[in-house]
């Protein structure tokens, strides 16, 4: 079992409308010693277009992305996935990959009818290195060297602290080369402080985290706001009702009694104001917690250990003290209106078994085979996604009025600003409103990505016109 | 050599009279940590569920991360037994294995066929369950043997494995 480091670059920040067009991962034993890499591109979605933004940043040309030598997204996919299968169970790591990679991962697989949570099913676990740098950066000082910005604020950006730590990078936003600075990173962790490391390494596991919030008499939360750690201890004071994976925890600063003692309305008005002692943390998403008896003094601060303990062993005693507290917290929340696009409802439910079942049957199956395979699956997002995967891979399987649908809605994606991804209009925007005296587009990538957005324009409109006479 | 389970028992049992025990679960991390010992977490195989050995004279136990936190802590209480029990078959090997030697927990130690491994298991099941907190447990409650309900919620009150509190019960350990 091991370590795997990933990385995508990708058409954009948007989860679920850009795609994945750059995969690199490696995997390492449990000393960090590499023992396998793999990289695989992608060729552009024909209803995906990339910010110039995103292009700027990872550098990739748009006749690169169009490279019909390239796998498709779902070749891609299908080669991404069996690989991390072959290396499960490990725990995956990124560089923001929790918020970021990770997310496109899951909809990249979603969208080609998989299973969603590889990284997190199959006895695997994850965990963030960005948040491993920053606990670094707050407990353990001597581990990085971390530049300060010119606010005085600590800054993060892999490159930046790569640059800050020695390490040398060969092409900062191209995956592998980020997967190996991000693996450097830790490495140094690893080094310099074995117990920041230990505990990174122990809180991947979602069960872990889950039984230590909820055995332990009071923990260190460490969170970050605008690249600065914040330490607090806290107990655990019950789950979210309505995600399984939140737990809350309420601040051991905080005057219990008074709370105990506070009418219903008086706790929502408390529970309102800002810092809330209620803190909210996630199981399954690596958080940085620490054992009262392990944190560091920069982390106590002064704080008397068994006081704390005192204190949570008193809320803990009190379970309708803590039912309070989570439903006067939750009281207030705003009810989730779903998306009206299947991209945005990746967390609107899991596919059942019966369409689990189907969606194996999918990839095993012969393209003419498959349509009837997407008709009969249950879950409507699933069948949007199968329908225009049948669309790129196999076109010739549909019938024609189902092809021309797909047809009218794929292309009014390119057009349609209220359609969820980036239009053409909307991406030349961009590129003109891009400086152009600032140096950053020596290669002439934006002005290549502007001619191939006019020229598609030019025919989208063409087609569309002919095809839907609008 | 020949196993001595009761001998290992009592090991668990005055470390827990030291560290000043008052109830369940048993704060075995602190235990270790407050021995000197360095405890670590890593992805390991998935029937290898930890390690003990000394590096450079500072003992270690590594815990297997990916494995679920009960077995973890039965893993490392088991390590801490081989460190409390078995320091110099530990500490002999040192000169014959690349700095350190590992006690690896493999089916072999699951099986109990290996002395040390006897040993180890019944330091951690007298650690972790030890029988006086255990007699209050069942006699507060009482418990039928076969009563899976039973069984799992006394041994997430011990924090154990519910496979761990039947081979406890049955006298197995």
């Amino acid at each position: 079992m091991s370590f795997v480091f990933f990385d995508t670059e990708t058409t954009g920040l948007k989860h679920g409308f850009d795609q994945i067009v750059h995969f690199a991962a490696i995997r390492t034993d449990a000393n960090l010693n590499e023992i396998d890499r793999f990289e695989v591109r992608s060729r552009l979605l024909p209803h995906v277009l990339p910010h110039p933004a995103a292009l700027r940043t990872n550098g990739l040309p748009i006749g690169r992305l169009l490279d019909s030598s390239l796998p498709s997204h779902y070749d891609m996919v299908r080669a991404i996935r069996q690989k991390l299968l072959s290396w499960s169970p490990s725990i995956f790591l990124g560089y923001n990959s929790m918020r970021f990679d990770e997310e496109m991962l899951r909809h990249a697989l979603f969208q080609t009818l998989h299973p969603a949570y590889l990284t997190s099913n199959h006895n695997n676990s994850r965990a963030d290195v960005w948040g491993l740098v920053m606990a670094a950066a707050a407990v353990s000082p001597a581990c990085l060297n971390v530049p300060i910005g010119p606010e005085g604020r600590p800054i993060f950006r892999l490159e930046q602290l790569a640059l800050a730590n020695g390490v040398v990078q060969e092409q900062a936003h191209d995956a592998l080369s980020d997967v190996i600075t991000t693996l450097e990173l830790c490495r140094l962790v690893h080094q310099r402080s074995s117990e920041l490391w230990q505990r990174f390494v122990r809180f991947s596991k979602k069960a872990t985290v889950a039984d230590f919030v909820e055995a332990e008499d009071g923990f260190m939360l460490t969170e970050f706001f605008a690249n600065q750690a914040y330490h607090a201890p806290v107990v655990c004071i019950g789950r979210d009702p309505d995600q399984a994976n939140g737990r809350f925890c309420l601040s051991l600063n905080s005057d219990v009694d008074r709370f105990a003692a506070m009418t219903e309305d008086e706790l929502r008005t408390e529970l309102a104001q800002k810092p809330c002692p209620v803190r909210r943390l996630r199981i399954n998403a690596a958080p940085t917690l620490t054992a009262l008896y392990d944190a560091p003094g920069v982390m106590l601060d002064g704080l008397d250990i068994d006081a704390i303990e005192t204190r949570a062993r008193r809320v803990k005693d009190d379970p309708a003290l803590c039912a309070r507290l989570v439903s006067s917290y939750t009281s207030t929340r705003e009810p989730r209106i779903p998306s009206r696009h299947a991209e945005e409802r990746l967390y609107d439910g899991f596919p059942g078994p019966q369409d689990e079942a189907r969606m194996i049957e999918f990839h095993d199956a012969d393209w003419a085979d498959r349509l009837p395979i997407v008709q009969s699956l249950d879950d409507e997002r699933l069948r949007f996604f199968g329908l225009r995967l049948l669309y790129f891979e196999a076109r010739s399987v549909l019938p024609e009025v189902l092809r021309l649908e797909l047809e009218r809605a794929l292309s009014g994606r390119l057009v349609d600003a209220e359609a969820g991804g980036l239009t053409l209009e909307q991406a030349l925007r961009a590129i003109d409103e891009t400086p152009s005296d600032d140096g950053s587009d020596a290669g002439g990538l934006l002005a290549d990505y502007r001619s191939y957005l006019v020229g598609r324009i030019a025919r989208v409109t063409d087609f569309r016109a002919k095809q839907f006479a609008i | 050599m020949t196993a001595n389970p009761e001998r290992a028992r009592e090991a668990a049992r005055a470390i827990l009279r030291a560290f000043g025990v008052k109830g369940v679960p048993v704060p075995v991390e602190r235990i270790i940590k407050a021995r000197n010992i360095v405890l670590q977490y890593a992805p390991l195989e998935e029937d290898l569920s930890g390690m003990a050995y000394i590096k450079d004279g500072v003992g270690i136990i590594g815990v297997n991360a990916l494995h679920h936190p009960n077995r973890q802590r039965f893993s490392a209480a088991h390590e801490l037994g081989h460190h409390e029990l078995h320091a110099q078959e530990i500490g002999k090997a040192v000169h014959v294995d690349k700095g350190f030697r590992v006690l690896l927990r493999d089916d072999v130690s699951s099986q109990g066929i290996d002395p040390l491994e006897i040993e180890a298991n019944a330091f951690a099941s007298e650690l972790l369950m030890p029988s006086e907190f255990l007699l209050s447990a069942l006699d507060a409650g009482g418990l039928d043997i076969e009563d899976d309900a039973g069984i799992e919620a006394l041994a997430r009150k011990f924090r154990v494995s519910a496979a761990a509190m039947r081979y406890r019960l049955a006298g197995r350990f």
